[in-house]
C-alpha cells in the first residue's frame, strides 16, 4: 500500500501534466503558454521520476537511474521558470541575452548531469530506501538554478507586483505564492541529498498547490473568466483523482473506475465548452452594453447641448421679436406720435436693426440645418475668385461698432505682399470669418487684443485669428466644432453665441477643401487657424500647415 | 401719483432701453437705467427704487447672482425685483423665484403697455 507521501508526489506529477497540457492547448501560439507547458513538463518529469524512485524499494541500480532522470527534470525547471516569468512580465525581449545564457548554462548542466560528479549514487535516509546523493558539481547547479534563476525571477516578480495594479497585480501575486510554495517545497529535498536529515521533505504537500496556483494565474491572465478557470481546475482535479484511483485498482474494478474516469473527462470537456461559450457570449454582451452606455452618454450630452441651444436660440430669436413687437405696439397705440421726430427715427432705426439681427439668426440656424442634412461643398457655378484680405477687412469693418464699444484692439497682419485669390463662395467664407472674429471679440475682455494674420504656406493660404481671451479647457477642444457645443466657460459667461458658429465655420472651410483647427490655453487665449487651398481641386495636408510668421 | 414711482431698469440693449424708458416715462414713472450689474447694485443702494426690472443676461455676468446680492443686502432686500428677460427656462424661473423675485416676465410675450400695467399692479400690492 502506498503511503501518503508517495501519493502526493504522484498527484503533483498528474497536476503538472494536466495543467501544462491545458495551458498549451488553450493557446498554442502564445509564448507564455508554450513556456508554461515546458515548465510543467520539466516539473512532471521530475515528479514522475521521483514517484518512480519512491516506488523502487530494492534495486539500487534502477533507483540510481531514476535519481539521475529526476535531476535531469530538475535541471530544466529553473530556466523554463525564469523564461516563463520574463514572458509573463513582458521582459523576455529586453532580457534576451540573459535568457540565451541561461539556456546555454542549463545545457551545460544537462551534459554534466551524466557525469558521476553530479549525482554520485543513491543512499538511504529517513524512511526512504533510496535518495539521490549530490556530487561536487551539484552545488553549482543549486547556485545557478535556484539562487540565480529562481531568485532573480522572484525578485522581478516582487518588483512588478509593487508596480502593477488591478488584475495584473493579482496575477503576479498568485505567481509569487505558487512559486514560493513550489520552490520552497522542492528545496526541502536538497538537504537529504547531502545526507542532512534535519527536515523531512514534507514540502511535497506545498508543491501540490504550486501547479494549481500557477495555472490559475495563467488562465486568469488570458482574461478567461474565473468561472471557466474554476470549472477547469475542479474538473481536472476530479479527473486526476479518478485516474489515480483507477490506476491503483486492478481487475474489474480497474475497468469500472477507468470507465468512470473517461466518462468524467468527456463530461468535463462538454461542461467546460459550454461554460466557455456562455462566458464568451457574456463578455460580448458586456462589451456591447459598454458601447451602448457610451453611445447613450454621448446622446445625453448632445441632447443636453441641444436643449441648451434651444433655450439660447429662443432667447436670441425673442430679443429682436420683443423689440419689433414693442415698437409696433407703441405705434398702434399712438405712443410714437407723442415723440419728436428725432426720437421717432430712433425707434424706426431700432426696428430696422432688430429685423436685420433676426434675419442673421434665422440664416445661421437655417445654414446649420442645411449643413447637417448634407455635406456642404463649394458650388462651382456660384464660386468666384476672392481676395481674402479684402474679405477679412470688410468683415472686421462690420464689427467696427462692437470693437469700438468694447475697446478691443484688432490688428490685421499680412506676411506676403500679394496673396493669391481663393476660389470660393464669398457669402459662406465671410460667414465663417465673421463667426471666428465674433467669437474672438466676445470671449476677449475689454481692452483685449485680437491679431488676424494672413500668410501663404505651400499651396495654401493660412489665416489665424488670435485672441487673448478666456481660452478653452483642453478637454473640450475636440467637441467644439460639433453643432450646439460651446465651451463650459463660455456657457457660464453668456454671450450671443448660438452654439452653431464653429460648426458652420468647419462646414464652410471643409466645403472649400480647407481645414480649420485651433490652439487654446485657459485664461490666456485662443487661436483659430484656417487653411484654404489655392487650387481647391487639390486635397490639402494639414500636417504641413505650420504657422511660422 | 406715478410721478413719485421710481423704477430701476437693468438692461444693456439700447433699443430696449429706448422702448421701456420712453413708455414708462410717458406713463409718468421715473426711470433709472443701469446697463451693467455693478451700476444696478449701486443705483439700488443709493436711489432706493420702488421696483427693479432685472434682465438676466448682461455682458459676462449672470443676473441671478445680482438678484441674490440684492436680496441678501438688508438695504435692498425689500425692493421688489421683477425678472424681465427673454431667457425662458423652467430651471432659471425656479431659481429666480427661490432667490426672491416677485415676478418673471418674458419680454417677447408682453407689449410695453402690458408691462406698465403689471408693474403698476405689483407696486399697488406692495404699498
Amino acid at each position: 500500500m502506498l503511503d501518503i507521501y508517495t501519493w502526493s508526489v504522484l498527484i503533483v506529477a498528474v497536476f503538472f501534466t494536466v495543467f501544462g497540457s491545458f495551458s498549451y492547448l488553450r493557446n498554442r501560439k502564445e509564448l507564455m503558454n508554450k513556456l508554461f507547458a515546458l515548465l510543467s513538463l520539466a516539473f512532471a518529469m521530475w515528479s514522475y521520476t521521483w514517484f518512480a524512485l519512491l516506488l523502487t524499494r530494492e534495486n539500487e541500480q534502477i533507483a540510481f537511474l531514476w535519481a539521475r532522470l529526476l535531476n535531469i527534470g530538475a535541471i530544466f525547471i529553473p530556466i523554463f521558470y525564469f523564461h516563463w516569468v520574463l514572458s509573463l512580465l513582458d521582459l523576455h525581449k529586453k532580457k534576451k541575452i540573459l535568457v540565451i545564457s541561461g539556456y546555454l548554462v542549463t545545457l551545460l548542466f544537462f551534459v554534466l548531469s551524466f557525469s558521476d560528479k553530479y549525482v554520485t549514487g543513491v543512499h538511504s535516509i529517513l524512511s526512504f530506501p533510496f535518495w539521490p546523493t549530490a556530487g561536487p558539481l551539484y552545488k553549482w547547479f543549486l547556485i545557478f538554478g535556484y539562487l540565480c534563476m529562481v531568485g532573480y525571477s522572484l525578485y522581478l516578480l516582487f518588483k512588478a507586483f509593487n508596480k502593477s495594479e488591478g488584475e495584473k497585480k493579482y496575477q503576479i501575486g498568485y505567481v509569487i505564492i505558487g512559486s514560493l510554495m513550489g520552490f520552497g517545497g522542492g528545496a526541502m529535498n536538497f538537504p537529504l541529498m547531502y545526507n542532512i536529515d534535519i527536515i523531512p521533505p514534507f514540502g511535497v504537500f506545498a508543491i501540490i498547490a504550486c501547479p494549481l496556483i500557477l495555472s490559475y494565474a495563467v488562465i486568469k491572465y488570458h482574461l478567461m473568466n474565473t468561472k471557466v478557470a474554476t470549472v477547469e481546475i475542479l474538473s481536472a482535479l476530479i479527473s486526476a483523482v479518478l485516474l489515480v484511483d483507477a490506476l491503483l485498482s486492478s481487475g474489474t474494478e480497474f475497468y469500472l473506475k477507468f470507465g468512470l474516469f473517461i466518462g468524467v473527462v468527456i463530461f468535463s470537456i462538454i461542461l467546460i465548452h459550454s461554460v466557455l461559450k456562455e462566458t464568451r457570449s457574456r463578455e460580448k454582451i458586456i462589451k456591447l452594453a459598454k458601447s451602448l452606455k457610451k453611445a447613450n452618454i454621448e446622446l445625453q450630452k448632445l441632447d443636453k447641448a441641444k436643449s441648451e441651444f434651444i433655450s439660447i436660440a429662443s432667447h436670441q430669436l425673442r430679443t429682436p421679436v420683443s423689440v419689433i413687437k414693442g415698437i409696433t405696439s407703441m405705434m398702434i397705440e399712438g405712443d410714437l406720435e407723442k415723440f419728436p421726430i428725432e426720437k421717432k427715427n430712433r425707434f424706426i432705426e431700432g426696428l430696422w436693426n432688430k429685423s436685420c439681427k433676426l434675419e442673421n439668426i434665422i440664416n445661421d440656424i437655417l445654414n446649420a440645418t442645411e449643413m447637417t442634412n448634407f455635406k456642404y461643398r463649394v458650388k462651382k457655378e456660384k464660386a468666384e475668385l476672392i481676395d481674402l484680405e479684402e474679405l477679412i477687412k470688410k468683415t472686421i469693418s462690420d464689427f467696427q461698432s462692437i470693437i469700438k464699444k468694447k475697446g478691443v484692439d484688432v490688428i490685421l497682419k499680412k506676411s506676403i505682399k500679394s496673396l493669391p485669390r481663393i476660389n470660393g463662395q464669398k457669402q459662406y467664407l465671410q460667414e465663417a470669418f465673421s463667426n471666428l472674429i465674433d467669437n474672438a471679440i466676445k470671449y476677449t475682455s475689454s481692452k483685449g487684443k485680437i491679431v488676424i494674420s494672413i500668410t501663404k504656406k505651400e499651396n495654401n493660404v493660412i489665416i489665424s485669428i488670435e485672441d487673448n481671451g478666456i481660452g478653452i479647457p483642453k478637454e473640450e477642444i475636440p467637441g467644439l466644432f460639433i453643432k450646439f457645443i460651446r465651451g463650459s466657460n463660455a456657457r457660464e459667461m453668456y454671450t450671443d453665441g448660438s452654439g452653431l458658429g464653429l460648426f458652420i465655420v468647419r462646414e464652410v472651410i471643409e466645403g472649400h477643401y480647407g481645414k480649420v483647427w485651433m490652439e487654446s490655453e485657459l485664461n490666456k487665449g485662443t487661436t483659430f487657424f484656417i487653411s484654404l487651398p489655392i487650387h481647391s481641386s487639390k486635397k490639402i495636408n494639414v500636417k504641413n500647415h505650420i504657422i511660422n510668421d | 401719483m406715478t410721478n413719485n414711482i421710481k423704477i430701476l431698469l437693468v438692461e444693456d440693449d439700447p433699443d430696449q432701453i429706448l422702448i421701456y424708458q420712453s413708455k414708462f416715462e410717458l406713463e409718468g414713472f421715473f426711470l433709472i437705467v443701469a446697463d451693467n450689474y455693478k451700476d444696478a447694485i449701486k443705483f439700488a443702494l443709493y436711489d432706493k427704487p420702488d421696483l427693479i426690472m432685472l434682465d438676466l443676461l448682461l455682458g459676462n455676468e449672470n443676473g441671478l447672482d445680482v438678484l441674490d446680492e440684492l436680496k441678501k443686502n438688508s438695504k435692498t432686500s425689500k425692493i421688489p425685483v421683477v425678472v424681465f428677460t427673454n431667457f425662458d427656462t423652467e430651471e432659471t424661473k425656479d431659481k429666480a423665484f427661490k432667490l426672491g423675485a416677485i415676478d418673471y416676465i418674458v419680454k417677447a410675450q408682453v407689449t410695453p403697455s402690458e408691462i406698465v400695467k403689471k408693474v403698476r399692479m405689483i407696486i399697488e400690492k406692495f404699498k
